[in-house]
């Protein structure tokens, strides 16, 4: 191995290292941090580093800050950017629950991610926590609701309007939501058992 | 008429195109942010400066590039017409229709979760601490908040009985001795007892060696153990039948405070 592949090689450890081990709050790091530990041509090594996680089926996320802090040139938003690791495809049922999550939160956490696409990405919590109680009990909306706001697939503000999260910029694509909300079949569901 | 661009200033303008295509498409930055037309007519008028076919192969990657461009753009558009026809009536019937494990199902669809790896930080580290030190003191004697002291040797089995320590040989005698005690008092109490009266006794040192004793008891299925929800009482039930038989479904932890059970200084 040359000189100049063992430093990509170290580097995209290092790149790894840095999108995989939590270090704040929040998972991922900002392209900021990604350029200081790895040098200027970052987006080259996080470029390798994606290619290299493809074949485990995860994938490098790029969540650039939400459109009303956007500006600057690309370089400037790339450094305010989230870079975080994801999965490529999706997460089976079995898997959800298994880390945890109920059927009815997974449920709830679509519904209210619909309705807010449908809103421009906007509502009052007061509109949600309505759309929601016709699902499932007041007091496990409201649960359900804080939950969502905590892990950052929604955001509040204190005038108590819902958005759309860091999180859910993340790791949910609107886009195969929406289709996927529409065309579902009202007989299919591979989903069984575990509602409560 | 427009002056024919020297072959520099062309190859500049083409691969300044090639670089913002190529930006737009690896970022996922909106595609509309490349005016198109404008780009197509700058090529054009680039035209008469390429000489070698090495130039055409630049012209050629820069066309290219626009041509994903407008790929990009069509997606754009397709993706936004797909979320604006979702309006909130149409979200609000599809909500009343589906199942609770159908909206699920749409959801799991379209969601591709973090990855990551916890580990303990500095940053953790001090957030424990700077916790810790906040925590009030529980209520008790000074003393009591005293970290005992750990103290790692070996000691011959000699100097252990010396001490009261050791349980001897005749640990069966006293597990059995200690079972009919038990049996003998609950048939008193009308077939079962209060672990806490049975257990607690003179000394702190007692108390422990009866607690010791009924969780073997227990464990090998000569006592049921059991809370009653409504008073907190744990209750102690001999049971004979299951004698010698291993429970081993669940374990249950009870605390032995020197200052809340009692006991002299021993």
């Amino acid at each position: 191995m040359s000189g100049g592949e063992a430093s990509y090689a170290r580097r995209v450890k290092r790149a790894a290292q840095l999108l995989l081990f939590q270090r704040h709050r929040t998972p991922g790091v900002k392209g900021w941090e990604l350029r200081k530990s790895l040098g200027k041509n970052y987006m080259k090594i996080v470029k390798l580093l994606d290619s290299e996680l493809e074949r485990l089926g995860l994938q490098v996320k790029i969540v650039p800050e939400a459109s009303g802090e956007a500006g600057g040139d690309e370089e400037a938003k790339l450094d305010r950017a989230r870079f975080l690791v994801t999965l490529r495809g999706s997460l089976p049922a079995t898997d959800a629950q298994a880390s945890g999550w109920r059927i009815d939160d997974l449920a709830a956490l679509a519904a209210t991610l619909a309705y807010l696409a449908s809103r421009q990405g906007k509502a009052s919590r007061g509109e949600v926590e309505r759309l929601l109680s016709s699902k499932l009990p007041s007091w496990r909306v409201n649960i359900a609701l804080d939950r969502f706001v905590r892990l950052g697939y929604l955001h509040e503000d204190e005038n108590e309007v819902l958005t759309v999260g860091w999180r859910t910029r993340a790791e949910v694509d609107l886009e195969a939501l929406a289709e996927s909300l529409l065309t579902i079949s009202e007989e299919s569901s591979e989903i069984g058992g575990r509602e409560g | 008429m427009k002056e024919k661009p020297s072959l520099s200033e062309a190859r500049d303008r083409a691969l300044r195109i090639v670089h913002l295509c190529r930006e737009v498409e690896a970022k996922g930055f909106n595609p509309f942010e490349v005016d198109v037309k404008e780009e197509l007519e700058a090529l054009r008028s680039l035209l008469p400066a390429w000489v070698k076919p090495s130039d055409l192969t630049l012209d050629g990657e820069a066309l290219r590039s626009l041509s994903k461009v407008v790929e990009l753009q069509d997606e754009w558009v397709r993706v936004r017409s797909k979320l604006r026809i979702l309006d909130p009536e149409t979200v609000k019937t599809r909500i009343a229709e589906l199942t609770i494990p159908q909206l699920a199902e749409v959801f799991l669809k379209a969601w591709k979760p973090t990855v990551k790896i916890e580990v303990l930080t500095l940053e953790r580290l001090k957030e424990a601490a700077s916790y810790w030190v906040r925590l009030k003191p529980r209520s008790l004697p000074p003393e009591a908040l005293e970290a005992p002291r750990m103290v790692e040797a070996e000691v011959s089995p000699e100097t252990v009985k010396a001490l009261g320590l050791t349980l001897s040989g005749d640990f069966r005698r006293l597990l059995e001795e200690t079972f009919q005690k038990l049996s003998a008092e609950a048939e008193k109490a009308g077939g079962e007892i209060s672990y806490w009266d049975f257990v607690r006794a003179e000394t702190f040192r007692e108390t422990v060696l009866k607690a010791y004793m009924v969780s073997f008891l227990a464990t090998y299925g000569y006592v049921q153990l059991t809370l009653d929800r409504l008073k907190g009482e744990l209750k102690l039930k001999p049971t004979p039948e299951t004698a010698g038989k291993p429970k081993g479904e669940y374990s249950v932890a009870i605390p032995l405070d020197k200052f809340m059970v009692g006991g002299g200084e021993e």
